[in-house]
């Protein structure tokens, strides 16, 4: 079973059963807010029985913004946008496709920089039709 | 409790000044505040300096030049409200007792970066995977044209008023005023945002004097009353967050009318957060100037506009005045301060009695804005 991943590892993600990849956050055990990226402490409650868990593949995209300017690694233009989650929690990301404020996306990887070492991986969020 | 007065306020005109230290940007300044105040420098009991990205011990760089050492000072970094964060320390201090006669002193040197977007805090997550300031200003904006159907031309009219009133500000680092066909055509950062619609990037400093009302006439025949001093974070939300009603200031602007006991209705003059041009229209509707998602039209009614209802940003605000970061809420107050007093020349708001401050910023994942600090003054 391939690892969508690829062999660099990506902050922040890991694979589900199939091998798609996933964003894992974390959740609180005494009161249930889910945070992006994983904390070992909850910004609600002050809780740190946190537990490490795969988010929703899929969301919506509430804003985005065509970037032209910004640090020299990152594409010109660059597409990033909110996306929230099914779960409801909110993840900045790189963007593909034509984005449209409230459009469903599913979460992909891709070639989101470019380092000193060469090209970055990173986790993006793709529009989905319809 | 002891009420605190303005006596003098002094700043240089913003702008790029790459061969200046940060301590030869901020002296001139102080010496300008001095002098307005007619404050000798042995009388100041206190230094609060306020700068974002200004190095340590900013406050006594400035200080050591012109020999106002040897008494407490405290540097405070709050992003962009570092310096309305530090003139709320001052007022505190002098409400408390603890002293009669401060400084505030906001300085900021960002030509050393060598241009292009604030760098901002690389341990954040956000800002690892590629967020700035534009884009989330952008987010904002786009957000906003979608859930109200403000236009393109809605947001870049922001930019046609204010450099329109810096054209009147020898303190403005933009001194032209430009079209509404200049702005839409400039060239695009972050979209929906063209050129002319981020504030410039660029250095500046800017003092105040503070001191107890009780001791304001000894000095000055006008002092310029406190009425709030108000200072909140942001609220960290890992989900959904509105970002067409910037909560901190929703929160702040309630915190501060309460203070002051006065209302939207009362404010003649705003020198408020316009870092990109939908800032100020989120801000008409988060002061409770109009209704959510009228502020496009509050705008196009002139309302805002010298001479309107109440004269949003009459210095030209950050879009055209710059935005020195460390800066710019001391820089905010001496606007206002000047308003009041009735010394603004071509660009004042006829009759202003009472003037608002806003500083708001810091891009950080989270949170709306991690620090807002506002100011009410009265005459
Ligand atoms: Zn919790």
């Amino acid at each position: 079973m391939a690892d969508s991943t690829g062999d660099q590892r990506i902050e922040g993600v890991g694979a589900d059963a199939q091998g798609q990849p996933v964003l894992l956050g974390a959740a609180c055990g005494a009161c249930g807010t889910r945070i992006f990226p994983a904390a070992g402490v909850c910004p609600h409650c002050m809780s740190e029985a946190m537990a490490i868990e795969a988010m929703p593949r899929r969301g919506r995209l509430y804003s985005f913004s065509i970037v032209h300017t910004g640090p020299r690694k990152w594409p010109r233009p660059m597409s990033v946008g909110y996306v929230d989650l099914e779960n409801g929690v909110r993840v900045f990301s790189q963007l593909r496709g034509r984005p449209r404020i409230d459009a469903a996306v599913e979460l992909g990887i891709d070639t989101v920089a470019q380092g000193t070492d060469g090209p970055e991986r990173g986790f993006v969020f793709t529009m989905l039709e319809g | 409790m002891r009420g605190a007065s303005v006596i003098g306020v002094g700043m240089i005109p913003f702008g790029k000044y790459p061969d200046r230290t940060l301590a030869d940007l901020g002296w001139p300044a102080v010496v300008a505040a001095l002098k307005d105040a007619g404050v000798a420098p042995g009388q100041i009991e206190a230094a609060y300096c306020g700068t974002a990205l200004g190095g340590m011990m900013a406050g006594q760089r400035v200080l050591g030049r012109i020999g106002l050492t040897g008494i407490p000072v405290t540097n405070i970094e709050n992003a962009c409200s570092s310096s309305s964060t530090a003139l709320r320390q001052a007022v505190m201090a002098v409400r408390a007792g603890v002293h009669d006669m401060v400084l505030v002193i906001g300085v900021e040197k960002l030509t050393k970066f060598g241009g292009g977007t604030l760098p901002l805090e690389e341990e954040d997550w956000e800002v690892r995977h590629g967020l700035s300031m534009p884009a989330l200003y952008a987010m904002r904006a786009q957000r906003y044209m979608h859930e109200f159907g403000a236009t393109a031309a809605d947001l870049a009219a922001v930019s046609v008023k204010n450099r329109a009133n810096g054209v009147h500000n020898p303190d403005a680092q933009m001194r032209s005023a430009v079209s509404l066909e200049e702005v839409l055509a400039s060239r695009m950062i972050a979209e929906p945002f063209t050129l002319l619609q981020c504030c410039p990037t660029g250095d500046g400093a800017a003092a105040i004097v503070v001191c107890a009302d009780a001791v304001a006439a000894r000095f000055r025949s006008d002092p310029v009353r406190v009425i709030a001093s108000d200072l909140t974070s942001g609220r960290f939300m890992p989900g959904f967050r509105d970002m067409t009603t910037p909560e901190i200031t929703v929160r702040g602007a309630a915190e501060a009318y309460e203070e002051a006991g006065v209302g939207p209705g009362d404010i003649d003059v705003a020198e408020i957060h316009d870092a990109f041009s939908i800032a100020e229209l989120l801000y008409y509707e988060a002061f409770g100037m109009c209704g959510r998602g009228e502020a496009a039209a509050l705008l196009a009614s002139g309302a805002t506009a010298i001479g309107g209802r109440v004269a949003f940003n009459p210095s030209g605000g950050l879009l055209a005045k710059g935005h020195p970061v460390g800066a710019t809420g001391a820089a905010q107050v001496v606007e206002v301060v000047r308003q009041l007093r009735g010394q603004c020349g071509a660009r004042q708001q006829p009759d202003a009695k009472v003037g608002l401050t806003h500083a708001t910023g810091g891009g950080i994942s989270g949170f709306d804005h991690g620090a807002c600090s506002i100011h009410i003054f009265a005459r």
